[in-house]
């Protein structure tokens, strides 16, 4: 398992540049508001992709069938997928708070749950796509996250335009209240629902 | 006798192909070659016994155990170089061997290294730069850099050069030294496995045409030159395959049941594995 993860962090540092130069440029964006969520969402858009593109370097070599000649599991192979996906988002949570607390103007507690907010949706967006693309494959999973990343988008507009507002403050509330345990909650039946995609999977 | 590798009965059913009722039996200690042209179900019968693909009906074991318990402490002791499939291309030599030294537990940095000495690859280079004959290369290395008792190899002499493919069989040979040791390699370069083989497995279209020792092979197998009229004479059981040319015909025949005095000359695996499938076109 330990071995797999490595192999994703050796494949993603030839990657980086692109990523670096990326949030180079947001940092001095937030630098310059004393804000970092908005680098902090950036990031952890980031670390949901990254894994992704893991995915498809391996996708690339078939590493996946010869590395199940090797002593790993089919449940290995998905299981550090996730675990990639959640030391990205973790760490790019940290060093969004860190950021805030630091040399940002807002509120400790605000930047927190901020930032709190967005690594659930990270997370949420990573169980959701995750599934896709290991029965479809990443090319096909790519379009999907276009999509549920647009979808929510579109119906916001469709609902304004009939002249549906935003649920009210209290709802608002009981939702971010809710987040850690809907996010845990979807975040494991996504892994469930891989492996045993997987187990069926045919070379 | 203890095996390494058996199949009883295997078979695996696709829209367009079946595998069918595949008996195949690895003696501990013993090189087999698995031979047959392309799509005849070589690769399909290698991803079985990895479990890459799940069979329809029979039994797979390896070392004894079934090959769907346990596997992961199974393939510790196995050694895979596939066609197909390689480490991750952006990656060298170096940081392949942090990898495998957290997949295998009984991974030898040393022996990796030392064997890449050997076949004189770059540690340094990323593999997208290696040629294919160094892609295989690394992957036998890395098959062997582990306590492997089974080197299972698909195809892993085609398309390197003769020199290559010496110095790779040598290295069989010297792996195969140890009686524990055995080795389940698949080639359509039949001259590679006449040279180191002790038993040759023929699959066509799906199915296995033979099994035997490489010595059996040849002891029992030549081939006849004789004309039409002599060939009338001979029993059609002892007959594997024939060809017709303008001078006459050529059998592949079991050369100790032939009564009477009549030509016939060595056939080699190649031979008896062309006469095979010629018979199977008629």
């Amino acid at each position: 398992m330990k071995g797999l993860i490595i192999k994703d962090f050796l494949n993603l540092k030839k990657h980086s540049k692109y990523y670096i130069i990326l949030m180079i440029f947001y940092f001095i964006l937030g630098i310059a508001n004393e804000d970092f969520i908005m680098f902090g969402s950036m990031i952890i858009v980031f670390s949901a992709i990254l894994p992704i593109t893991a995915i498809s370097y391996d996708e690339k070599n078939n590493w996946d069938s010869y590395a199940l000649t090797m002593p790993i599991s089919r449940k290995d192979l998905i299981v550090s997928r996730y675990i990639l996906g959640i030391i990205l988002l973790i760490s790019s949570f940290f060093i969004t708070v860190l950021l805030n607390v630091v040399l940002g103007s807002g509120s400790y507690r605000e930047s927190i749950l901020a930032s709190s907010a967005i690594l659930a949706v990270g997370i949420i967006l990573m169980s959701v796509i995750f599934p896709v693309i290991f029965k479809y494959g990443v090319e096909k999973g790519r379009n999907f996250m276009l999509l549920i990343v647009l979808a929510p988008t579109g119906a916001a507009m469709l609902l304004s335009k009939f002249g549906l507002t935003l649920p009210d403050k209290e709802v608002g509330k009981i939702l971010l209240y809710s987040l850690p345990l809907i996010t845990v909650a979807v975040f494991t039946v996504s892994i469930l629902i891989s492996v045993s995609i997987y187990k069926k999977k045919e070379f | 006798m203890e095996y390494a590798l058996k199949l009883e009965n295997v078979t695996k059913e696709y829209k367009d192909f079946k595998l069918e009722h595949v008996n195949i039996n690895l003696p501990k200690g013993a090189i087999m070659g698995f031979i047959g042209e392309n799509g005849a179900g070589k690769s399909t019968t290698i991803k079985l016994i990895m479990d890459l693909i799940s069979r329809d009906e029979g039994t797979i074991t390896i070392f004894g155990k079934d090959n769907r318990d346990d596997m992961k402490s199974i393939k510790e002791k196995i050694g895979v170089v596939m066609d197909e499939s390689a480490f991750p291309e952006n990656l060298n030599a170096v940081e392949i061997n942090s990898i495998m030294k957290r997949i295998y537990k009984t991974w030898g940095e040393n022996k990796f290294y030392e064997l890449l000495g050997k076949f004189s690859i770059n540690r340094n280079k990323p593999v997208k730069k290696y040629s294919r004959g160094m892609r295989m290369k690394l992957s036998i290395a890395a098959a062997l850099s582990h306590n492997s008792e089974l080197l299972i190899m698909d195809e892993a002499t085609s398309g390197l050069d003769p020199i290559v493919r010496e110095e790779i069989l040598d290295i069989f040979m010297d792996f195969i030294q140890d009686e524990n040791h055995s080795i389940f390699l698949s080639s359509h370069i039949i001259s590679d496995l006449e040279k180191i083989c002790d038993y040759i497995t023929f699959i066509h279209g799906g199915k296995i045409i033979f099994s035997e020792t490489k010595d059996d092979l040849l002891d029992n197998y030549g081939i006849l030159k004789c004309s039409e009229e002599e060939f009338k004479k001979i029993d059609s059981q002892i007959v594997k395959g024939i060809r017709r040319n303008k001078f006459g015909i050529e059998a592949l025949i079991l050369k100790n049941e032939i009564k009477g005095s009549y030509v016939v000359d060595k056939a080699s695996i190649e031979d008896i594995m062309i006469f095979h499938i010629k018979e199977q076109v008629q």
